[in-house]
């Protein structure tokens, strides 16, 4: 079946058929396809898929006009009603909310550990470094979690004055930062050393912790 | 807009939508009655054969409960096609989500393919059928409700959210798509 040039007039021809076509049209379409073996046998075609197609499948029109009365004189049940096909959009919103709790809650648990046990790296640095211990991180813990510290800054006197105090100061809180931001995303090795030392914290004799320190104006974010 | 389905005498859509927000429910029986046959008719031909019924009830209950919505920009009729194609592209993604965890069991495919041999009344039609099946869903909207609905490609063009000349040439290549699958 070959394509009639004319595409004004296939265009139309549907509408022919629906008797859609004002008077004028409509005689100057059907003067075409009586003249036209293309756009007569599309015509012919048209006409047999509508008839083809026109069954409509049965429905019950009563019960449709019931629920769409019962909808609107219980209208919260019909936008509960309405919501329902799409419920799985809640689902993962429910499920991503589950998530980030538990993610929440999971920093916040990581982060009290490393609160509780920032002492442990802070002895490993001390003790390959070789210098006193270095104050834990229970003294300042704004320090550790990298919040800005709301205590009025220390006296000058107390600030560590070699520069071997002060790298081993700062130790402390980046072994707090690196646990606070995962364990996952620790090499290999520091997570064997971070293990060894939680072992050995038993053994380690503890000390009094010193103030912590930072270089003041040093955001240890 | 002309409402061709109308027999004279008949109130309007606009009319019976006017008595309905009055409430009048039987303007909503007129209306559902109206329209049901060829909602159903457009539902069945986007392939939703098994939940036709569920789908024309939730259009229509979805229409009714967003009439303070519906500005008569186009047909009510042409609106309740919108809803209704809505409502089968959101049950086909949601089947088809479900198909990946959920095997199709071969009775539910056998149940399928002798439902469609019922509808199916002879070769030609069966041919025409599944020459209408093979058109892309939005190919097989379009030409559904170009010839068995007498739509303008305006009104279709609101329905599958496009342009009125990408209906046009949906339109179009369909036709040539059911003349060739139909030579073949």
């Amino acid at each position: 079946m070959t394509d009639c040039p004319r595409a004004d007039m296939r265009d139309l021809l549907p509408d022919l058929m629906h008797g859609a076509l004002d008077a004028a049209s409509r005689a100057e379409v059907g003067r075409h396809v009586t003249t036209c073996e293309s756009c007569a046998q599309e015509l012919a075609l048209l006409r047999s898929l509508r008839d083809t197609f026109s069954v409509a499948p049965a429905i019950d029109v009563t019960c449709i006009a019931a629920a769409v009365n019962r909808a609107r004189n219980t209208a919260p049940a019909a936008g509960h009603a309405r919501r329902a096909p799409t419920g799985w959009r809640h689902d993962w919103r429910i499920a991503a909310a589950f998530l980030l709790a538990a993610l929440g809650v999971g920093g916040y648990t990581l982060k009290g550990a490393s609160r509780r046990s920032t002492i442990a790296p802070a002895v490993q640095v001390a003790s390959r470094t070789g210098q006193s211990m270095p104050a834990p991180a229970t003294s300042r813990p704004d320090a550790v979690h990298g919040t800005p510290a709301s205590a009025a800054p220390p006296p000058a006197a107390a600030r560590p004055s070699t520069a071997g105090a002060s790298g081993t100061a700062l130790a402390a809180p980046s072994a707090g930062l690196m646990l606070s931001a995962g364990v996952n995303d620790l090499p290999a090795a520091d997570i064997q050393a971070l293990l060894d030392a939680v072992n050995q914290m038993d053994a380690i004799p503890r000390v009094d912790p010193a103030p912590v320190l930072e270089p003041a104006g040093e955001d240890i974010l | 807009m002309p409402e061709p389905f109308l027999t004279p005498g008949e109130p309007a859509d606009g009319a019976l939508i006017a008595r309905w927000k009055a409430g009048d429910e039987r303007a909503a029986s007129q209306l559902v009655a109206r329209h049901a046959a060829a909602v159903s008719r457009f539902v069945a031909s986007l392939g939703a054969r098994q939940d036709v019924e569920e789908i024309v009830q939730d259009t229509f209950v979805r229409a009714f409960a967003s009439l303070e919505g519906f500005r008569e920009e186009s047909s009510f009729r042409t609106w309740l096609f919108t809803i209704a194609r809505n409502l089968v592209r959101d049950r086909s993604r949601s089947e088809r989500m479900r198909r990946v965890t959920v095997p199709i069991l071969e009775e539910h495919a056998a149940t399928e393919h002798d439902a469609l041999d019922r509808v199916v009344a002879g070769e030609t039609e069966d041919r025409m059928r599944s020459a209408v099946q093979r058109l892309s869903p939005t190919q097989r909207a379009v030409f559904m409700l170009r010839v068995t609905e007498g739509l303008s490609y305006r009104e279709i063009a609101t329905v599958v959210g496009s342009t009125e000349g990408a209906a046009r040439v949906h339109y179009h290549h369909a036709m040539r798509a059911i003349k060739e699958l139909l030579d073949d």
